[in-house]
């Protein structure tokens, strides 16, 4: 079964059970997806539009530092027996609960919003960017000893090469609570954003638009989900 | 004289590896190195290769090149996020990023067909004669070479140390095999070094002075030279 169908059987069979239940809350697919007019349509794509930046810079931000960090940490023990115990101290705790330090240290702009996916994604990649270093087959690392001494190239060559199996699943994984994190984020102190129309539109009892929006949610998921495999593609063809 | 170890040892904490060895390597000269597992031939050969540091005694070298030593490992050694022609060219990239694509060597090899491919698409005497091309492909005046042929099977291995004895005899770089192949030792090296068992032990040496004869793999001087190393390893055991 391929995407396209598995999407009309998904949309058939809401549409049924929202016929059947006939709840004020629960509309049909038709009622949410098709029937606004244009201005509604384009209003909500500049809120992807904006959440996606979002993602896109919280993302880049946090996950190319977790990632860097984590694989210095991973090819040097001495720095790891430093950083590790502060890593394991902080990992655990729920970054959402940073949002109020967050919104004192960086006021209710757009650096509080960005910073949390940012601590978010570098606690994903510096933990996974790091295990992964390790365990990097030593015969690789010998191999290109014996070719050269050069640290940035080692990095280039080998070790990030050989993390990027994993640095990607990372990723892949970060990806889903970075939405969540971006909706709880957009729904405070901003009026652009998907997050912000989901909730706008939920005050005002406009469940078809609620819908309609968290539909649009979903597809910037699946969209930035699709990218990451497409990257994989193009990057991971050796495997 | 290319290189010249006197009284040199090693130690892996307390531990000693190799004790007091005093050896010369001669421009153009093939050796091996034979011994029992774990008397210290892989930690030989990553000593000269300055992949670790000598703990006694010291090497003196009367080298012409930048990098005069190239290694090629048991395990390959390829990287498989890289392409055959990747994995030539990163052996003298590092060194010189203007040199010219070793062309004529790669056809010596009969590596022209595979050069798009991936290591893993090659059969193991394929990724064999990669690395022996990336090893080089750096220009060495020694080539040290870790029990290269040993994972391979009896036809290949065979096809493979000719071709090992060809090239050394068109480009004249000395090479040092360490191998626990008797077989392979008087085959391919005019001086042969038997390591001892325990690091209390002597290195025997015996010239091979006719390995450049014809059909030397079924002359009787060749099972004459594999008869006396045999006798010599069972007089350094029971010793």
């Amino acid at each position: 079964m391929n995407l396209l169908t598995a999407l009309f059987i998904l949309c058939s069979a809401w549409e049924v059970m929202a016929r059947l239940a006939d709840a004020v809350f629960f509309p049909p697919c038709s009622a949410c997806l098709f029937a606004f007019d244009g201005a509604t349509y384009i209003a909500l794509l500049g809120h992807v539009g904006i959440s996606l930046c979002r993602v896109f810079a919280g993302l880049s931000l946090g996950g190319v530092l977790g990632a860097a960090m984590g694989l210095y940490l991973g090819q040097h023990p001495r720095a790891d027996r430093v950083a590790a115990p502060f890593l394991f101290l902080t990992y655990p705790f729920p970054k959402v609960v940073l949002i109020p330090l967050l919104l004192f240290a960086f006021g209710p702009g757009e650096l509080s919003k960005l910073m949390l996916l940012a601590i978010f994604s570098f606690y994903q990649l510096v933990v996974i960017g790091r295990d992964a270093a390790k365990s990097v087959p030593a015969n690789y690392l010998l191999a290109f000893r014996t070719l050269s001494q050069n640290q940035l190239a080692l990095y280039q060559h080998v070790i990030l090469p050989a993390c990027m199996p994993q640095l990607l699943s990372g990723l892949r994984i970060s990806l889903g609570t970075c939405l969540a994190l971006l909706f709880f984020t957009e729904t405070y102190a901003t009026q652009q954003g998907i997050g912000y129309a989901i909730w706008d539109a939920f005050s005002q009892f406009d469940y078809p638009r609620v819908y309609l929006a968290s539909c649009l949610l979903c597809g910037c998921s699946w969209g930035l989900y699709a990218g990451i495999s497409w990257i994989e593609g193009r990057v991971l063809s050796w495997m | 004289m290319l290189l010249e170890a006197r009284n040199i040892g090693l130690l892996y904490g307390t531990e000693p590896v190799l004790r007091d060895l005093s050896f010369s390597l001669q421009q153009g000269k093939t050796y091996a190195c034979v011994g029992p597992s774990g008397c210290g031939k892989t930690s030989l050969v990553h000593l000269l290769a300055g992949l670790i540091p000598l703990s006694v005694g010291e090497i003196q070298t009367n080298f012409t090149c930048a990098h005069p030593i190239s290694v090629m490992l048991q395990q390959y050694g390829l990287f498989p996020w890289k392409r055959v022609e990747e994995n030539i060219e990163l052996g003298y990239t590092l060194l010189n990023p203007s040199a010219p694509f070793p062309t004529e060597l790669v056809h010596k090899l009969g590596l022209e067909p595979s050069l798009h491919k991936w290591p893993r698409e090659l059969s193991g005497g394929q990724q064999q004669r990669v690395a022996l091309a990336r090893a080089l492909a750096q220009h060495p005046e020694i080539l040290l070479l870790d029990e290269p042929f040993s994972a391979l099977d009896c036809q290949t291995r065979e096809s493979l140390q000719d071709l090992l004895k060809q090239l050394q005899q068109e480009r004249g770089f000395t090479f040092l095999l360490v191998t626990h192949d008797m077989a392979e030792a008087a085959y391919l090296a005019e001086e042969i070094w038997i390591m001892p068992p325990s690091v209390e032990g002597v290195i025997q040496r015996c010239e091979n002075p006719h390995m450049h004869s014809q059909d030397f793999r079924t002359s009787r001087e060749y099972f004459d030279m594999c008869s006396i190393l045999r006798t010599q390893i069972r007089t350094d055991r029971v010793t």
